[in-house]
């Protein structure tokens, strides 16, 4: 019984979409190159006046502080999406853009400015 | 300012009754035990009136404290200034607090039937958690903090918060978390006393389903707001604080299951405590992943060092929980074995290894990302194609158990009665399979899917048949009135049987997300976009403007097979107070599909991108919930006399000791 559950849970989490890397913006740029086949979650914040939207495509810069990494995304972007705000992105990189499928915004309950 | 005082005095007489009960319990004393109830009961006050302290300065916009300026404003409306105390960290503990000492006290009162030195014992247990709760109020998470300088006005309600169902999927998932500290109390209770063997679970057996069933609703109701708010057409994204709300309803109900076991056939007394206890365990985890920032997750409160504090007392509980079973292992033997395979028991069972192996790989999917990054220091999230892969076939094998549990009898059954009750249900679900086939529904998976549900209702619709014909047979009562009977008369089992058909038809509506369809589009007014069988036209955005908000409201007309079916207005607005864009969307119900319709984005010449989906039967998830709450209410409703006292064991146990 338990090596069924193990093997659903071993062969689900080896599925494809199942599992991403989470980077920081300045290990999407330096050090090895990554795959580009693969999918990535990459957390940073807007930088301000980056947001450039066209119809349904948007690109943004996002910053880690040290590192700059410009995203494109044909997805529609949550409510929180703004200037300065946390985000993560899932997606390609290709070692320029970042292609995302996805951006989700960290939505802090509260609005309590981080020292 | 009353707030502080109060709960330091709530801190002291918390202590004392800590002690009270303790010195009650070992000393075996009544009165010791009885003054330790009244110190609880002081201690609930106590806390009652820091609540009413800090409800009545957010409503007198009493911006001297630091937690009114952070989660409230002048402009904010009035029933969600009441949000407000669950809004912010501070506030979400001090209510947590203020149920738990609540519900101790009730309990801790209600408790006539029980051993007294087990009521000493959970006493105990509960003084011993409430005591943490005060502190982390009275320490690190005072919601009393006051600010150096008083501004004009507060920063505002996230709002996304400012909704009914914010008003009231908090206070129900924390009613449920907490309460679960009950039968945990009251299982830890029975193993410290050396009455491992009492029955415990049944004199808490009220609270257990009354946590279950809150927390149940509190999901549901959580899944409707991420549907109607949020605005991506969805509503679990198995986010890892979603997950640990799931998790212990998952053990929860695992132990709602084998519970029953141990009360008919006096087995499985390990594994309920087990539970009972990973529940409680997992409720508290809940609170603290979502405290300490440790998890990426959309609902991580701001980072603190208040999660840090949660870290012993998990260990503690979790630690003590099982030094308590393993020094009252022998009192834990079951009194019976399992006589055959096919039985109600080995039902039971499947139901509990189902249950368990969700719960773990929900477990598992939200902490690997941490063990990973202690492992090997890379960083990783699991998604949602992790869970839905796992859930798939468990879910299924849980609703094809829903339908089988019920047609076996206890002990032993044979082939031949079990196949002659399972045929009718068969028949439904190849059925329904089989004319999904031929009418176009290629997926594999939802024709399973469907084919289960059917065979379960039908089976669930069988026990009632079989139940009401004996109204009808002895007493002549027609269909209605013997259904009726059916369920009233014994509302543990059939009230059971209830909630087991609002399963079935929330499986119904996850099985008809696999036909979701998603459109994007970005249209100048007058032009059209398709989205299944549906044609939207956008025809323009109306803009108006209020004290808190400017209102961005969009008319798209529908059209179906060419015929103009309604209009839709979602929105998108701008809150003035938080400075943010908040998406108003809009949705058309109706049991075959909902149209969800989102404004994204829109531009000033008047353009917009719309975002729309077409979600198959999503109206069954609400249904079913619906349909399940009845039946928590038919369960609830049932007397404690129908709870068998140990006395009267039924005569199962006997032939068994003669057997044997």
């Amino acid at each position: 019984m338990a090596l069924t559950l193990f093997g659903l849970v071993g062969w689900a989490m080896n599925r494809p979409g199942s599992t991403s890397f989470y980077l920081e913006v300045s290990e999407l740029e330096g050090g090895d190159p990554l795959p580009t086949s693969e999918e990535y979650r990459v957390n940073g914040r807007v930088v301000p006046g980056s947001v450039e939207q066209q119809g349904l495509e948007t690109s943004f810069a996002l910053t880690d502080g040290s590192a700059n990494v410009t995203v494109v995304t044909g997805e529609p972007l949550p409510d929180t999406f703004r200037d300065r705000s946390d985000v993560v992105a899932r997606g390609r990189y290709d070692g320029t853009t970042f292609t995302a499928s996805e951006v989700l915004a960290k939505c802090p309950s509260k609005f309590k400015a981080k020292a | 300012m009353l707030g502080r005082p109060a709960l330091l005095c709530a801190l002291v007489s918390v202590t004392g009754a800590l002690v009270l009960f303790f010195l009650g319990a070992r000393k075996e004393r009544r009165d010791l035990t009885e003054a330790a109830a009244r110190a609880l009961a002081v201690t609930a006050a106590f806390t009652s009136l820091a609540v009413a302290a800090l409800v009545s300065a957010l409503f007198a916009h009493d911006f001297s404290l630091a937690y009114v300026v952070n989660y409230s404003s002048r402009s904010l409306a009035g029933p969600y200034t009441i949000s407000a105390l669950w809004g912010g960290m501070e506030g979400s503990l001090l209510f947590w607090t203020l149920l738990l000492t609540l519900f101790s006290t009730v309990a801790i009162r209600g408790a006539t039937s029980t051993r007294p030195v087990v009521v000493s014992w959970a006493g105990c247990v509960l003084a011993g958690i409430s005591a943490f709760f005060l502190l982390l109020l009275v320490v690190p998470a005072d919601p009393f903090v006051t600010m150096g300088e008083i501004p004009a006005d507060g920063r505002g309600l996230n709002p996304l918060l400012q909704s009914p169902g914010m008003l009231i999927h908090p206070p129900l998932l924390y009613t449920g978390f907490v309460g679960f500290s009950i039968p945990f109390a009251w299982a830890m209770g029975a193993l410290l006393s050396g009455h491992a063997d009492s029955r415990w679970f049944a004199s808490t057996r009220r609270w257990t389903l009354f946590s279950w069933s809150a927390l149940s609703i509190g999901i549901v109701l959580g899944g409707a707001w991420a549907y109607t708010e949020l605005g991506w057409g969805g509503y679990w994204a198995w986010d890892p604080v979603e997950n640990a709300s799931f998790m212990p309803w998952l053990t929860a109900t695992a132990y709602l299951h084998s519970v029953v076991i141990q009360e008919k056939r006096q087995m499985l007394k390990v594994w309920n405590v087990a539970l009972i206890l990973a529940t409680y365990v997992l409720a508290v985890f809940g609170t603290f992943l979502t405290r300490s920032g440790i998890l990426s997750s959309i609902h991580t409160f701001t980072e603190g060092d208040t999660g840090i504090w949660f870290l012993p007392f998990l260990a503690a509980m979790l630690l003590a929980g099982l030094a308590a079973i393993a020094l009252r292992l022998d009192h834990l033997k079951s009194d019976n074995r399992l006589d055959a395979l096919v039985s109600r028991e080995s039902a039971f069972l499947a139901n509990n290894v189902l249950f368990v192996a969700a719960a773990f790989t929900v477990l598992w999917g939200t902490v690997y990302p941490i063990i990973a990054e202690v492992v090997t220091g890379v960083r990783l999230s699991v998604g949602p194609a992790f869970f839905n892969a796992v859930f798939a076939p468990l879910g299924l094998a849980i609703v094809a158990l829903t339908g089988i549990g019920p047609l076996m009898s206890w002990r032993r059954m044979s082939k031949g009665a079990l196949g002659r009750l399972i045929r009718p249900p068969m028949i439904a679900g190849t059925t329904v399979t089989a004319g999904l086939a031929i009418g176009g529904v290629r997926s594999a998976g939802a024709l399973l899917a469907f084919g289960l549900c059917a065979f379960t209702a039908v089976a669930i619709g069988g026990e009632f048949v079989r139940g009401s014909r004996v109204y009808r047979s002895r007493q002549r009562l027609g269909w209605g009135p013997a259904l009726a009977r059916t369920l009233l008369r014994n509302r543990r089992r059939y009230g059971g049987y209830v909630v087991h058909l609002g399963v079935v038809l929330i499986v119904i509506g996850f099985a008809g997300s696999a036909f979701k369809v998603e459109r994007n589009a970005f249209l100048k007014p007058g032009e059209s976009m398709n989205v299944g069988a549906y044609s939207l036209t956008y025809e323009g955005m109306r803009q108006a403007r209020t004290s808190e908000k400017q209102i961005n409201e969009a008319t798209v007309v529908v059209r179906r097979g060419g015929s103009r079916i309604g209009v839709m207005h979602p929105q998108s607005n701008f809150h003035f107070a938080q400075r943010q864009p908040q998406s108003e969307v809009a949705i058309r119900t109706t049991p075959v599909d909902d149209l969800y319709v989102v404004v994204t984005q829109f531009d000033a010449d008047g353009s917009a991108a719309i975002r729309s989906f077409v979600n198959p039967l999503t109206w069954w998830i609400w249904a079913g919930a619906a349909v399940m709450a009845l039946g928590m209410g038919v369960l609830l409703s049932g007397g404690r006399g129908e709870v068998a006292p140990a006395s009267a064991r039924s005569p199962v146990r006997e032939t068994v000791v003669v057997a044997g």
